[in-house]
């Protein structure tokens, strides 16, 4: 039986020829499927790379219902490690690109493992210093609201 | 998805970085994250973020989230003061779990209990807290139906009069209670007898 395959167009223009099952891993784009019988998406917001990383994802967690595909077919626990493994080796700029992938195509689990890396390296960090050259964020605050979170966390009286 | 090599992380959607903060506890909220920028700091302050809160050492309680907050674990240092703080900012507690702590006193305990009236559960461990205050626990929270004491029993009181007086205080004031776990209470059966439901 053939697969349906669908393409997916980066801002770039580099179109990458998916299975549907793969590409459903989104709900938007399984939205959009069902939508559009023409079967190709530009996804204008998301460079190559990112779309490669994405897809790289959802070949991994598709699930294997019908027979076909990869068959190493993985087992919970195996897959959670793969998520870290995966995630652990992004560096900070794409780990947020992948975060927002994640988010505007709708993919809960990776949406979830890349929280979950973002938290985890922010609770790794000693002070809101850290915090900031780690993700690279500026102090924003005036004189006044230092003040402000000086005063309100003082421990009561 | 623009490709320079650095990403400024304050700009992510609140939603977003709620969902990451979401997954730290709330120390590390207080301490460092609302100390970062300001759109972090915006996140911190929402009260969804305070629905659930478990301290197990000396920190911060400046900032919650005003009257959002459903549930509390005080450990080791609570205070009168630290009791009464949280109950003027969380009228809507519905869970206070208050275990070793020694420091809080029966005068200090009722003042603040009387500002959570929709306190559903409470657990109070190893602190030394009157027959009396659990008494007014029960009347100042009508809707309580978990309680829990635990406390270590004194070999000094053994003839139980102070543990029937708590169990009196249990059972003349909560009424709706479905669920009642007294351990290391050295009670007697006059006690027992004063909590409905028990033979």
């Amino acid at each position: 039986m053939s697969k349906k395959m669908i393409v997916l167009k980066s801002s770039e223009g580099v179109s990458f020829v998916v299975e549907e099952a793969v590409a459903r891993q989104s709900k938007i784009i399984s939205f959009l499927v069902e939508e559009f019988p023409d079967r190709e998406l530009p996804l204008t917001n998301m460079t190559s790379e990112i779309l490669r990383k994405t897809i790289e994802y959802c070949k991994k967690h598709v699930v294997e219902d019908d027979g076909g595909g990869d068959s190493s077919s993985s087992s919970s626990g195996d897959l959670k490690e793969w998520d870290v493994k995966f995630v652990a080796e992004i560096d900070q700029p794409r780990l947020m690109d992948l975060l927002m992938a994640a988010n505007y195509l709708d993919i809960p689990s990776l949406l979830d493992v890349t929280c979950q890396k973002v938290a985890d390296t922010i609770a790794a960090c000693n002070d809101e210093k850290e915090i900031r050259a780690t993700f690279n964020i500026e102090n924003d605050f005036t004189e006044e609201e230092v003040e402000a979170i000086r005063m309100e966390n003082q421990y009561p009286i | 998805m623009k490709c320079e090599k650095t990403r400024n992380w304050s700009e992510l959607p609140p939603e977003l970085i709620s969902s990451i903060l979401l997954r730290l506890n709330s120390i590390e909220i207080l301490e460092k994250v609302q100390k970062v920028c300001m759109s972090w700091r915006r996140v911190c302050k929402d009260p969804s973020m305070w629905r659930k809160i478990s301290m197990d050492n000396h920190g911060d309680l400046g900032s919650m989230g005003q009257g959002g907050l459903l549930e509390i674990a005080l450990w080791y240092f609570g205070t009168d003061e630290l009791h009464n703080y949280v109950a003027d900012r969380s009228s809507n507690l519905r869970s206070l779990r208050l275990i070793t702590c020694y420091q809080i006193t029966d005068e200090g305990f009722v003042e603040a209990i009387a500002k959570q009236p929709l306190l559903e559960y409470l657990e109070i461990t190893y602190c030394s807290l009157s027959g009396e205050s659990l008494r007014v626990a029960g009347l100042s929270c009508p809707n309580l139906k978990k309680f829990r004491l635990n406390s270590e029993p004194d070999p000094k009181c053994y003839e139980g009069e102070s543990n029937d007086k708590k169990a009196l205080g249990i059972a003349e004031s909560m009424p709706e209670l479905r669920h009642l776990q007294l351990v290391g209470n050295t009670l007697t059966n006059t006690g027992l007898n004063a909590i409905p439901g028990t033979p």
